[in-house]
């Protein structure tokens, strides 16, 4: 429109005052190319917290458009070698001249010269532009009064001026003050989503509380899932969580499970469980919600309170859903488990502190409450082996009740009676009778009894009668050979007809001991045929 | 950068400082004398690149650990030092509270690692003491453990990737890799598999896009690197190691480089903390080689030392004498000392086999499993190790691997295992396989009933099928399991770590594809692996073309493990590298083996979820 636009800085601020729908706001550029070298590599130091920001690319691609500017993240390293590091790689643009400083880059700019103003009062605009360029957007108000001033000065000096043209003046100065209110407001506008999103991915301040319509928030969402960063999704998890209805919240997030896995992080970190399950259960996670409510009555410190609440929380959360079935069918176990814990706990500690047998002569030591089902047998078994099955306490109704295998019936019970040193009740639970009607083989193998006898540290005898009961003449031999059980290891090597065996196995064996002799009459047994 | 030493390896002494540096800029940010209040889980961390002595150089006039009550102090200045975790918040939120209402004015900074996540402001501001403090990013990234290694030491990393889906350590890792390129320049060429590699590859280039920063750089130190999920290969964490170093890490427990024996060790009345990394000379020499074969060479040793010894005591002249104190006295010193702890360790490890009567068989049943043969019997022995309530922690790893090699247990098998394992160690044991099932550790094959399919049903079914057999399928081609014996003593083959019964899946995946296998073999066991699989290699800036120099670098590789990596996968690759010519080097999210992968995933409902 006229050659005194041409002036750098100018322009740009006339740009500024009439794009008005065009720059949503003070960090948003147009879009010329030049800016990308600017912001690359040669400022990084003016921008480590500075204001002023470039916006770009939309919020979708943002990532894949242009390098807009450099960051900070190589912050803890000497700057000159983050400086040589960015400098040599910013792709050159040899279509444009490399321009030194903003102010320059911005000629680019089209032209955009719609202040009607004219040359009239093109001083004043000019006050009013450089203030603002320098000052920047707060002191704003500053340029609005040394305008008005200016411009009077100008309307005085200019006495020829016509009605006419004085109020097209009066008119354009309300305009202005208009634009500058607007544009004082548009501070307070949301700055673009992508740009936002890039202040948060690299840790700089930022805030959310500008963006009120619905879209902006879900693009933010979306971005920052599609940049994978876990800690601004749930800054802007929580933002929406602040500032949308219930029902919006729930529906939005339940599209992106993303998004929930981050929400749930948060609540499961704030400790507040009951929250997390209840949450979980409206955003459609309703098995994880019903392990929460699950791990929620393990906090129960009563056996009856937790008992309570666990059936309740099985009836309410568990029973009927498919998925849950089989985790249903073992919280019912565990209720019935901790029912009968309380059932046999209260007889046998009134009798304890009776001192009726069993603990007529030991107290109990320790409470049921809680102990796994298998540590519970083993409790059955030490003080009630053998009542009759009819009997609440017996092991035998336990293993009825729980359906539990012959294996981890024997195992236990062997184990009990070892460690209490009855090896009556041993042999009778290990007697091939109970066994022969089903398999031929033993339900455990002795090698396994073997095991818990060395454990329980029993007596040689026994250890030896159980020993050769092992079916594995090899494992047996070397278990005997480890623990010295000397007649097992002849026995064994009598079985296994290895002379050279017993021969060598004679320096092992006190002189004279019973051993010595039964190894001196093996070896000269005739009838034996030895392997070669 | 000068950052390669003399032997062509990369300096990781300059991370070091720049770690220290950081710290120290950190501790200025507030002047003066002031107490510092670390997290417990990080005085390792800050051991391993400061020590108390350069906190006391830059104003530490006291140091406590985090813990619930608020330290006794009078101090005007308090500098937490902490993770930026939710807890961590509300237990300093709480020593403000207290200090306020005991009248106290104290000025608080927080300075978090590696960096200040959004919930910390957030507890912050709903505690109502936000303006109470100062937050401070301390950028410790990855810390050198050895001249090999580097570790971000985040344990939790797993766990919370893997299970909770929080993506939040993604930007940590990624500033690392990104600052690590600053140092070494721009890699080349980048391979990953793994959704969280795909995540972390994705964010390093929208960063490295903004920095304008995405070309190759002539100058580069580091030829290629690998990003690869732990989720890549579960079967390697479960495995028994058999090398010396891994064995160590799962009998006593290496943190951050330092293990602590105890007294029937050391062999003396207290316990001896030892930095095991390359400075230790017997340690070095030993800590990949297989346990069978460490005996051997201690004992050496020891002969070589005493003998040392014994020249010291044939000397009859002053002046030899002098030489001999002054030189190799202390030398022999050293070396006895490390080696007296080193023969303990091992004998303490070998016992341990010996001594428990069914380790022989797990090891036994463990191999059986990874071999694929005899699965009634590995199912029996588990079983019985569950009904005699044997270490839970133990039997869940062979449960997992039975799991995992089989892609998934029949649905019979799993229903029984579960119930066994539960009535053992409790029910509330729930959530512990809950977490296990959601990590695909330990699976129920999906029965599915044949007439109610669609045509998009049997594709699936299909595909499962597929994935079903993908173990086995891998194991096949690639050899993973060796079929003829490997040498133990002369290592050749990197299954050596394992005993020679299955090679390390990711150690292999990184072989292909160095050597570049024919891309079809590559791609087809690709397709089986979890995640995806990208390699690109970065268009050269236009001054780097035509300059050779960079070739020896170009066999410098770096492998980024995301989720943990274990001593015996260092040792494969470092095997590797010793027969083609690689250097290898190691980043990782922490140190891990199956031990500490089951505990983190053991819940019975006491403390936190």
């Amino acid at each position: 429109m006229s050659v005194r636009y041409s002036l750098k800085g100018d322009e740009e601020d006339e740009g500024y005052w009439n794009q008005k729908e065009k720059r949503q706001n003070f960090f948003d550029d147009a879009d010329d190319e030049n800016e990308i070298i600017d912001w690359t590599g040669t400022r990084i130091e003016e921008f480590t917290g500075s204001q002023v920001t470039s916006a770009r690319g939309t919020n979708k691609n943002a990532s894949f458009t242009k390098p807009s500017r450099p960051v900070e993240i190589a912050n803890n390293f000497p700057k000159t070698g983050t400086n040589k590091e960015i400098s040599s790689q910013s792709e050159p643009k040899p279509e444009q001249p490399k321009p030194t400083q903003t102010s320059a880059s911005k000629s680019y700019h089209k032209k955009s010269a719609s202040l009607t103003i004219g040359e009239k009062i093109s001083k004043p605009s000019f006050i009013l532009t450089t203030s603002s360029e320098t000052v920047g957007t707060k002191n704003l108000s500053k340029p609005t009064s040394s305008s008005a001033s200016s411009l009077e000065s100008a309307v005085k000096r200019d006495s020829k001026l016509s009605h006419t043209e004085v109020s097209k003046l009066y008119a354009e100065v309300t305009s202005l003050k208009r634009k500058l209110q607007s544009s004082e407001r548009s501070r307070w506008d949301a700055p673009k989503v992508s740009d936002t999103i890039i202040r948060m991915v690299m840790g700089e301040p930022f805030s959310l509380e500008m963006y009120k319509s619905l879209p902006d928030k879900l693009t933010l969402l979306d971005s920052a899932i599609e940049y994978h960063d876990g800690n601004s999704i749930t800054a802007i998890v929580l933002f929406l969580k602040k500032t949308l209805k219930n029902s919006i919240f729930i529906s939005e997030l339940r599209k992106r499970p993303v998004a929930i896995n981050h929400y749930a992080v948060y609540l499961r970190s704030m400790g507040d469980e009951e929250v997390l399950a209840s949450q979980l259960q409206i955003l459609g996670r309703k098995e994880e919600a019903a392990m929460c409510r699950y791990r929620l009555t393990l906090q129960e410190s009563s056996p009856q309170a937790r008992y309570q609440s666990m059936k309740k929380c099985t009836d309410s959360y568990f029973e009927g859903s498919k998925i849950l079935h089989r985790e249903t069918v073992l919280l019912r176990e565990q209720c019935s488990l901790l029912n009968k814990q309380i059932l046999i706990e209260g007889a046998d500690s009134k009798a304890s502190r009776e001192r009726k047998p069993p603990f007529a002569d030991c107290p109990k030591e320790a409470e049921l409450y809680f102990l796994p089902l298998i540590t519970t047998l083993y409790y059955c078994c030490k003080y009630h082996f053998n009542q009759s099955q009819s009997s609440i306490s017996s092991p035998e109704s336990l293993v009825k009740e729980f359906n539990m295998s012959e294996k981890q019936y024997v195992m236990t019970a062997a184990k009990a009676c070892a460690n209490q040193r009855k090896w009556a009740d041993l042999d009778t639970l290990l007697a091939p009778k109970k066994w022969i009607m089903k398999t031929k083989k033993p339900t455990v193998g002795f090698d396994r009894i073997v095991g818990i006898l060395l454990k329980a540290k029993a007596p040689n005898d026994i250890l030896q009668k159980y020993m050769l009961m092992m079916d594995d003449t090899t494992k047996r031999l070397e278990t005997a050979k480890k623990y010295k059980i000397h007649s097992v290891v002849i026995e064994t090597l009598k079985q296994m007809r290895d002379l050279r065996g017993l021969q060598n196995y004679r320096t092992e064996v006190t002189y004279g001991s019973s051993e010595d002799i039964q190894l001196q009459t093996l070896l000269k047994n005739t009838s034996i045929k030895w392997k070669t | 950068m000068a950052a390669i030493s003399s032997e062509g390896d990369l300096d990781f002494n300059q991370l070091k400082v720049l770690a220290r540096d950081e710290l120290i800029r950190t501790l200025e940010s507030m002047p003066d004398s002031k107490d510092l209040v670390i997290e417990p889980k990080l005085m390792k961390i800050l051991d391993r690149i400061a020590g108390a002595q350069l906190l006391r150089n830059h104003g530490a006039s006291k140091i406590f650990k985090l813990e619930l009550n608020s330290p006794k102090t009078d101090s005007g200045q308090r500098m937490y030092i902490c993770r930026p975790t939710a807890e961590n918040m509300k237990v300093i939120a709480d020593h403000i509270k207290s200090d306020k209402q005991g009248g106290k004015k104290t000025s608080y900074t927080v300075a978090l690692i590696p960096k200040k996540m959004y919930i910390c402001e957030v507890i912050m501001e709903e505690e109502g003491v936000y303006g109470d403090v100062t937050f401070e990013e301390c950028k410790l990234g990855l810390i050198p453990l050895d001249n090999d290694i580097l570790s971000l030491e985040l344990p939790e990393f797993f766990k919370s990737f893997y299970l909770h889906g929080d993506q939040s350590w993604i930007s940590p890792i990624v500033n690392s890799l990104i600052n690590l390129q600053v140092i070494f320049h721009k890699i080349p060429n980048i391979s990953s598999q793994g959704r969280c590699a795909k995540m972390v590859l994705e964010m390093t280039k929208t960063i490295e896009n903004l920095q304008g920063g995405v070309l190759g750089d002539p100058d580069h130190q580091i030829g290629h690197l690998f990003l690869i999920d732990r989720e890549v290969d579960m079967v390697t964490p479960l495995c028994t190691q058999t090398t010396y170093e891994g064995l160590v890490d799962e009998t006593f427990g290496i943190n951050c480089g330092y293990c602590e024996f105890g007294k029937d060790v050391t062999g003396t009345d207290k316990n001896i903390k030892l930095l095991l990394n390359y400075e230790d000379d017997v340690f070095e020499e030993i800590r990949n080689r297989h346990i069978t074969n460490v005996f051997s060479f201690l004992k050496a040793q020891a002969q070589h030392v005493q003998s040392g010894y014994m020249k010291g005591k044939n000397i009859t002249q002053i002046g030899q004498m002098k030489d001999f104190v002054s030189n190799e006295l202390k030398d022999l010193k050293q070396q006895s000392k490390s080696l007296t702890i080193h023969i303990g360790a091992s004998e303490k490890i070998l016992q341990q086999t010996t001594n428990e009567p069914d380790s022989k068989e797990h090891l036994q049943t463990e191999h059986a499993i990874l071999e694929g043969i005899g699965y009634k019997d590995s199912f029996s022995f588990i079983e019985e190790k569950l009904d005699r309530q044997a270490s839970a922690s133990k039997t869940l790893r062979l449960m997992c691997l039975l799991s995992l090699t089989s892609n998934g247990l029949p649905s019979k098998d799993f229903k029984t295992l579960q119930s066994h394992f539960l009535q053992s160690y409790g029910y509330e044991h729930l959530l512990t396989l809950n977490n296990l099932r959601l990590c695909g550790l330990f699976t129920e094959q999906q029965s599915t009933e044949v007439s109610k399919l669609s045509m998009s049903d049997v594709q699936k079914l299909a595909d499962k099928a597929l994935k079903r057999t993908a173990f086995r399928a891998i194991c096949k081609k690639w050899n993973l399991i060796p079929k003829d014996n490997v040498q133990l003593q002369n290592p050749s083959d990197m299954s050596y770590v394992f005993s020679g019964v299955y090679t390390p899946l990711i150690c292999k995946l990184i072989e292909q594809t160095l050597m570049k296998s024919p891309s079809s073999t590559l791609e087809e066991v690709v397709k089986l692996l979890p995640g995806d699989n990208c390699t690109f290699t970065r268009t050269m800036s236009a001054k780097g073309k035509g300059s050779g120099a960079a070739k020896s670098s170009s066999k410098v590789v770096l492998v980024y493990f995301l989720g943990g990596c274990t001593f015996a996968e260092i040792a494969a690759l470092r095997l590797l590298g010793a027969m083609k010519g690689y250097k290898f080097m190691f980043a990782t999210t922490s140190i891990m083996n199956g031990n500490t992968l089951i505990d983190s995933m053991i819940d019975n409902g006491k403390g936190k979820s």
